[in-house]
């Protein structure tokens, strides 16, 4: 049984050969698009690399091409990709080239006699779901069945292996054109922190943050934001929750955040989790291990006081 | 410009509620609500509309409690909507969706863009718009947070590490993500003339998709994380002593 993964980040993808392993295949290959260095190191990992020389800057439909091009080039049963914003939509159109299906935002996998079973969240964040991924496996050749999975689930491999590169070199139209790539800031890790102070829409403005910051380092933390206050307001480069970045801290603590489900989802593993709100009817407070209701602005300080003396 | 755009009647996962006895959500009857980004692909059609002229059309699918999807549509400001819904559609996963509002699309016929939210509040699979776009064979861009048209269509996606700003043809396909706009609020007299506007149902038989779904879900379940819920009240001036508690609770917790 052949296993071959994907992913455009080199961490991302040393967690994709810890899942692979997981499912204890015969061998793994790499599907790598572009970066030649990439296919370089990537050899380190697997048994076999494809290494698909291109040109192209990413584009879901060009980079499909390209993966489809790498998978019928080998013969795989299980495809991972790299759960990423440049990842799934890659995996989906595969996934109807394949005529395979796909799974999508999963965090871990087993393959049973029934076939490829993955856990992902359902209704947006609120449960977990076990899924099966096609009737069968092993039906037909290069027709792998798909899963996305998420990245931070799984500890990133170490180099074992000395695979053999081969290249290809499919011909893919241009569809689209770059016309600019801003590249982003990159914010915080938040991997090894055992104390998370996160805000919320209640801090009124960007100079506030010093106040959660203040905290969070008193702590010995690391200071977040919400979704609102990265995407919209773009106070700071990422964010925490489902659709952000997964944490599972010692100590969690929101500050001004509502609690919404789909930053609940990406909280839910922390040891304690403390909420700090000025609502008492915010959703936060069912899930949280203490709450203070009040204001932060006067909380917070309160708190900073109490922790110094 | 014609345009059309995925909107899905998703549950409103704020307020599922789970069985106690077996885990299981209870879907019956739970409320809904248009999904999060797909308001925002709505919004986004509509504003595009206002700047060059067009027709903008929605194509939804889901079980038959999702019909009242229309009146929102409406309300905000469509031109047409089509629907299909069945019971049989219970179950269908992203490859069962994306085929039939493909077909929806193929059958309604003229676009130049189709536009879609970039992941649906409940399902959440990210999926349904790359393979709507695969099954149509149209240049994809995800996660759009800015569009403009003219005779091509400029995209700016955040696709996790950068802003890629990409043209691409027309027709073509693009989700959005949540923040690409501020939704409207239909006015009240907005809401009331919208009950009454027609819209189109398609039915399954007008299609020819297998509708036996590949990803099969065998169990759910809500995370039970049994929180210890120690609140104290120091909302007023005069409680702020309150905090010290808390304080003391964590230092006994020894995480602090
Ligand atoms: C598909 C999808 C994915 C998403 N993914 C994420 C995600 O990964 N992460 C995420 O965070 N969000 C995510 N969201 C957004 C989420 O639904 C909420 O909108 C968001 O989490 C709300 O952020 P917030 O709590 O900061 O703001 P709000 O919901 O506006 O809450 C602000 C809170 O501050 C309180 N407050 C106000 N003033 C004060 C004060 N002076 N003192 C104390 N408290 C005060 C208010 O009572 C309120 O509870 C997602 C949404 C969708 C649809
Ligand atoms: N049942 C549906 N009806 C209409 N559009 C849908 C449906 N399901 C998904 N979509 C579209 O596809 C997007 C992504 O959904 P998903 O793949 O479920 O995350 C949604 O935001 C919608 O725009």
């Amino acid at each position: 049984m052949e296993v071959m993964i994907y992913s455009e980040d080199f961490r991302i993808f040393r967690e994709l050969v810890s899942a692979a392993e997981s499912l204890k295949p015969d061998r793994i290959s790499a599907a790598v698009i572009g970066e030649r260095s990439f296919a370089e190191e990537a050899r380190g990992f697997c048994d076999r690399v494809l290494f698909v020389e291109s040109e192209l800057d990413y584009s879901p439909s060009e980079y499909a091409e390209m993966l489809y091009q790498a998978v019928n080039s080998s013969d795989p049963q299980v495809l991972l990709v790299g759960g990423t914003a440049k990842g799934t939509p890659v995996a989906a159109m595969v996934s109807v080239m394949v005529g395979e299906p796909c799974a999508t935002e999963v965090t871990d996998l087993k393959l049973t006699e029934e076939g490829l079973i993955v856990k992902r969240a359902s209704f947006g964040g609120v449960a977990i779901s076990d899924v099966k991924v096609g009737k069968r496996l092993f039906d037909r050749i290069a027709s792998p069945k798909i899963a996305c999975i998420k990245p931070g689930f799984f500890t990133p491999a170490e180099k074992t292996k000395n695979g053999e590169i081969e290249k290809i070199k499919p011909e893919v139209k241009k569809r689209v054109e770059i016309l600019e790539i801003r590249e982003k800031e990159v914010g915080e890790g938040f991997e090894d922190a055992d104390i998370i102070v996160v805000a919320g829409r209640g801090v009124k403005k960007k100079e506030d943050l010093s106040l959660i910051e203040e905290l969070a380092k008193l702590l010995g933390g690391v200071a977040g934001v919400t979704r609102p206050l990265s995407a919209d307001l773009h106070w700071a480069p990422n964010w925490i929750g489902m659709s952000g970045i997964p944490v599972k801290p010692k100590l969690y603590i929101g500050v001004g955040v509502s609690g919404q489900i789909q930053h609940i989802a990406g909280i839910r593993n922390s040891k304690i989790i403390m909420a700090i709100n000025i609502d008492p009817q915010a959703p936060i407070f069912e899930h949280a291990d203490y709450g203070i209701i009040g204001d932060l602005y006067k909380v917070v300080p309160k708190m900073i006081e109490i922790l110094k003396s | 410009m014609d345009i059309i755009v995925c909107v899905k009647q998703s549950y409103d996962v704020q307020q599922i509620k789970f069985d106690p006895k077996t885990g299981e959500p209870m879907l019956a009857g739970a409320p809904r609500k248009m999904s999060d980004m797909d308001r925002r692909a709505l919004e986004e059609a509509l504003r595009i509309r206002e700047k060059v002229g067009g027709v903008v059309k929605t194509v939804s699918i889901g079980t038959p409690d999702s019909r009242d999807v229309v009146k929102e549509i409406y309300a905000m400001g469509a031109d047409e909507a089509y629907i299909l819904t069945d019971l049989k559609l219970e179950k269908a996963d992203p490859d069962v969706t994306a085929r039939l509002l493909s077909e929806m699309i193929k059958k309604i016929g003229n676009y130049d863009l189709i536009l879609s939210g970039a992941a649906s509040t409940d399902g959440y699979s990210w999926q349904v718009p790359a393979k709507v776009a695969a099954h149509l064979n149209l240049p994809f861009l995800p996660n759009a947070i800015s569009i403009n048209v003219n005779d091509a269509v400029m995209v700016d996606c955040d696709l996790g590490d950068a802003i890629y700003d990409y043209k691409a043809p027309l027709p073509c396909m693009v989700s959005v993500s949540l923040e690409i706009n501020e939704p409207r609020i239909p006015t009240l007299s907005a809401i009331l003339k919208a009950s009454r506007k027609p819209f189109t149902e398609f039915h399954i038989k007008d299609f020819e998709v297998d509708l036996s779904p590949e990803l099969e879900v065998i169990s759910t379940a809500m995370p039970k994380v049994a929180r210890k819920n120690f609140i104290v009240d120091a909302s007023d001036a005069s409680k702020l002593d309150e905090v010290r508690k808390i304080v003391d609770e964590l230092r006994k917790e020894n995480v602090i």
